[in-house]
């Protein structure tokens, strides 16, 4: 019965799971009994196969693996030289669209954002009142356009084009282009 | 320098003393910025990373491209890696049984190869290399074969163990399992590696 319990303790032994007193009994054990002894080094030929196996399966080449070496300069360069801009990008991203959302909120109804049609910039056309402080407000908070034109104070519904290179909408009105919202201040205080 | 026996790493199953020491001093030169520290520390290394990566993987290609994937990602992190949690080589062996298994698991997603598509065969692209084979003697190729057929789960407990010689606690570490764990599955490998290879032990 002994030895049966030997026999049974052996792979665990073999792979150092068993506590230091039954690892120290097992050994000495071993070293008294011919059949566990014989059981144990079957177990100990076992994990010495699999470690030749894989020593000599897995063996690289080693001309191989050096040119498989990262490329530390650029490693480096990715992780800790990125230019100060775009890691600066997201946060500029973020900022914009606040203050673009700040905008609208400034604004407060005296704003009123027609959908922007599907053409040329993708950028809503504002419409505004005539009211001095919401257009300058207007020309400080937002991020400066190519070619953003605040209209008058009638609403602007630009008429659809078909052609795929079509312009931006004309905000002309009554024959006379848009006032810029500096010039609409300007306009609106000297009345 | 491509001439040169320049790759140096140690083919043993434990890093002993020294290459633990020699790592922490490229680390420390690395993270100054000495470039060149990079490379000692890859040709370190490599390796037991390699041999890790192909025994888990059993194909050339996979285990090379895992190689550089995780140097390039320990180098990137090489900042917020922490001496005091972890040995070097066990965060480098953690990294590296995570891209093995990521490239198992996209070898699991369904594909239609363009061969079979036309009504060809499609080669087996996971057989040992013809390199590989030919080394090894009838009953160490038995013994790859039934490594090959342990789980996933079993087969990195294994290879772990019996190659690199780590302790269940970095085992654990390692596969992000507690050392208990790791213990149980070494014990059914072991016991399905004794069955299966009975025949070849005398």
């Amino acid at each position: 019965m002994e030895q049966e319990h030997v026999i049974d303790r052996l792979t665990e032994y073999v792979l150092g799971a068993l506590p230091q007193d039954e690892q120290r009994r097992v050994t000495i054990h071993a070293a008294q009994c011919a059949s566990c002894r014989a059981a144990l080094q079957r177990e100990r030929q076992l994990e010495r196969l699999v470690q030749q196996t894989v020593q000599a399966a897995t063996r690289p080449d080693q001309m191989r693996l050096a040119t498989l070496r990262p490329t530390v300069g650029k490693s480096r360069r990715s992780a800790f030289a990125r230019p100060v801009y775009s890691q600066l990008a997201p946060i500029t991203a973020l900022l914009l669209l606040i203050l673009g959302m700040l905008s609208m909120q400034i604004g407060n109804g005296r704003y009123r954002y027609d959908e922007a049609p599907a053409f040329g910039p993708s950028r809503p056309s504002p419409t505004v009142t005539e009211t001095p402080t919401a257009t300058i407000v207007y020309a400080s908070t937002l991020p400066p356009a190519p070619t953003a034109a605040p209209a008058t104070a009638r609403p602007y519904t630009p008429e659809p084009s078909t052609s795929p290179d079509a312009a931006a909408p004309d905000p002309t009105i009554g024959g006379q282009p848009p006032p810029t919202p500096v010039a609409l201040a300007s306009t609106m205080g000297t009345n | 320098m491509s001439n040169r026996q320049a790759l140096s790493w140690p083919d043993t199953l434990n890093v002993a003393a020294p290459v633990a020491d020699e790592t922490a001093r490229l680390i420390a030169r690395c993270l100054s910025g000495d470039e060149a520290a990079y490379a000692a520390l890859y040709d370190l290394h490599a390796g037991m990373a390699y041999r890790l990566a192909y025994s888990l993987l059993q194909n050339t290609q996979d285990a090379e491209e895992v190689l550089q994937d995780s140097f390039e990602y320990a180098f990137r992190r090489l900042d917020r890696y922490d001496p005091h949690k972890s040995a070097f080589k066990t965060w480098l062996y953690r990294i590296t049984v995570s891209r093995c298994r990521n490239k198992r698991r996209r070898k699991w997603l369904p594909t239609v190869s363009l061969s079979e598509l036309m009504g060809r065969e499609a080669a087996d692209v996971d057989a040992p290399l013809p390199d590989h084979a030919a080394v090894l003697t009838e009953k160490q190729r038995a013994v790859w074969e039934a490594l090959q057929e342990l789980s996933p789960k079993l087969r990195e407990v294994a290879v772990l163990r019996y190659y690199h010689g780590l302790q269940y606690g970095e085992i654990g570490a390692i596969l992000d399992i507690p050392a208990k764990t790791a213990e149980s599955r070494m014990r059914l490998a072991h016991k399905a590696l004794r069955e299966r290879l009975s025949d070849h032990l005398d």
